[in-house]
């Protein structure tokens, strides 16, 4: 009887230390994440291009941007800081509202950075032409793809399918719901 | 108790010191396979890393040709999504002794030339193809990274010029053209479109299918270097058998020292001791052998040259790229599986005979 009593009291003992080490040691990571989005480390360089850190995550979907070079765009706001994002869907959701995914007022946005499909020269992503609907998969599923110009236009069409095409200019909620059949934001 | 052991050992010296180099032997032949996997995944990642996404090279009826580098190079740009050609002169020529892969390095002058495997590093005839002028210094622009070299041995860089004389490539012309593109995902359609913009018929090479043809080279060479634990197993067994053998021999002494008053834990003491006088040199002896074989400077290497019979490589081995996590694990596991065995067969007969009575060895029925 006596055994059993200590065994229940040494087995509660070891939980309360393992719970109270768990807290002390991942508390501060909880703590950080949940603090708003984060930009990344480092802005983009003097030629405008991107400088993607390691930890630099997507304020949209908490991804790890270095793991996803490919299709990794940023949004550089007028402040200086510079936002990495896994993938071009992820960048128009905040580029549409940066006040959700951001911490930011539409007028500070500054430049939207993405890479061309073809070629990964990075382009600003407001000249770019957008194409929806083709079977190229990113990070987060079906891909918003970035293209140069016409002629690749074409030659994407052909090689991947294409059902909508636009600029970032021409976009917004509804067209948003419209080509990827979701809110941009959920709604609270 | 110590000094006891050592003048155990020391009273048949050649025995003790033949065992000790058997098991050292023994621990490199473990080691060798375990070696040669890690360093061939390596040098096939180092390989590949570079390795274009597509390899195209012209190809008539009668064999391959040589590609002209101009217009080849305008059609491949031609086609959207290739982000980078390179022109590659590259091929097998006659060498001093074997058979050389030859690559031409455009970053290296006619006259400065080129690394050379140590293997050929001496007794170039002078009749020969190669002057002595293509096997100077190491550069370090050798497109070749040391990982590479398991998977590179008997390549040589040569300027491009040279390699293009060796190779019989006309002027303008190289072997194949490596073509890259942004996204792997597009290597299947630029294959297409490849095809019909060359004014030749040619063959194509994916990053994907280069990928495989390695996996399956590397995984050969892994299995081909498997084999050479079968004499370090068959050593293993026959080892065994002579310390059981050994220890048998020793009965009468051991019987005599019970005779004395030693106990049963004085003698396990001891054997222990006598079996750590032989695995400490042994150990060390092992390590620094697989040190010298494996990445020691060529004489030591040529030590190992029967190992490369089984990749038909010619000649000392190449250095492996030293990479401690391999060389620790290989270590590691090639001792354990040396060692083990013998410890427990020198433990195993000690604790027969602490158990004996005395009486019985002296009378020379042994541990039983």
């Amino acid at each position: 009887m006596k055994k059993s009593r200590f065994r229940q009291i040494l087995c509660s003992s070891l939980c309360t230390v393992v719970i109270s080490a768990f807290f002390f040691i991942f508390g501060g990571g909880i703590t950080a994440a949940g603090s708003g989005p984060q930009p990344g480390k480092m802005g983009l360089d003097e030629a405008g291009r991107m400088q993607v850190s390691d930890g630099d995550r997507c304020p949209v979907c908490a991804m790890n941007v270095i793991k996803h070079p490919k299709f990794a765009s940023a949004i550089q706001l007028k402040d200086g800081r510079t936002f990495y994002f896994c993938g071009t869907g992820c960048m128009i959701r905040s580029w549409l509202h940066p006040e959700v995914f951001l911490g930011a007022e539409k007028d500070q946005l500054q430049k939207p950075v993405v890479k061309a499909y073809f070629t990964g020269k990075e382009m600003d992503a407001r000249e770019a032409i957008w194409v929806a609907g083709s079977d190229v998969i990113g990070p987060m599923g079906p891909a918003l793809v970035p293209l140069k110009d016409e002629a690749e236009l074409e030659t994407f069409r052909e090689r991947h399918g294409a059902k909508a095409t636009f600029r970032l200019s021409e976009m917004d909620d509804e067209k948003w719901q419209a080509i990827t059949g979701k809110k941009a934001v959920k709604e609270k | 108790m110590f000094y006891w052991a050592l003048r155990d050992i020391l009273r048949r010296p050649v025995r003790h010191l033949l065992m000790i180099f058997a098991l050292a032997g023994l621990m490199i032949a473990a080691a060798a396979p375990l070696l040669f996997t890690g360093a061939l995944s390596a040098g096939a990642e180092a390989l590949l890393s570079d390795a274009p996404s597509i390899v195209i090279r012209r190809a008539d009826p009668v064999g391959w040709q040589p590609i002209p580098i101009e217009p080849g190079i305008k059609a491949a740009e031609s086609i959207v999504g290739v982000i980078r050609v390179r022109a590659r002169r590259w091929g097998v020529i006659d060498g001093p002794k074997n058979p050389l892969v030859v690559i031409g390095d455009k970053g290296l002058s006619d006259n400065h030339a080129s690394s050379l495997p140590d293997a050929f590093s001496s007794d170039l005839p002078s009749n020969s193809d190669f002057q002595s002028a293509d096997f100077r210094d190491f550069s370090e622009r050798f497109p070749l990274t040391p990982e590479t070299a398991p998977l590179t041995h008997e390549t040589v860089s040569l300027s491009w010029v040279r390699a293009g004389q060796l190779l019989n490539l006309p002027l303008g012309t190289a072997t194949d053209l490596g073509i890259d593109v942004y996204y792997p995902q597009e290597v299947e359609a630029v294959c297409r479109e490849l095809s019909d913009a060359f004014p030749w018929p040619v063959q194509m090479l994916t990053h994907q299918e280069i990928l495989s043809l390695f996996k399956r080279r590397a995984s050969m060479m892994g299995s081909a270097a498997l084999f050479s634990l079968i004499p370090a197993l068959i050593g293993m067994i026959l080892m065994v058998m002579a310390v059981l053998q050994q220890q048998a021999a020793n009965v009468r002494e051991t019987g005599l020292l019970k005779a004395l008053g030693w106990t049963a834990r004085d003698i396990l003491r001891l054997s222990f001791l006598r079996m750590l006088l032989v695995i400490v040199p042994a150990i060390l002896l092992g390590a620094a052998g697989i040190a010298a074989v494996f990445y020691g400077p060529a004489p030591f290497r040529s030590l190992g040259a029967p190992l490369g019979l089984f990749f038909g490589w010619h000649g000392a081995l190449s250095a492996l790229p030293f990479d401690a996590q391999v060389a620790g694990s290989a270590f590691a596991a090639a001792g354990t599986f040396i060692l083990l065995p013998y410890i427990g067969a020198s433990l195993w007969s000690a604790v027969r005979a602490s158990a004996a009575e005395p009486g019985a060895f002296i009378e020379g029925g042994g541990a039983g």
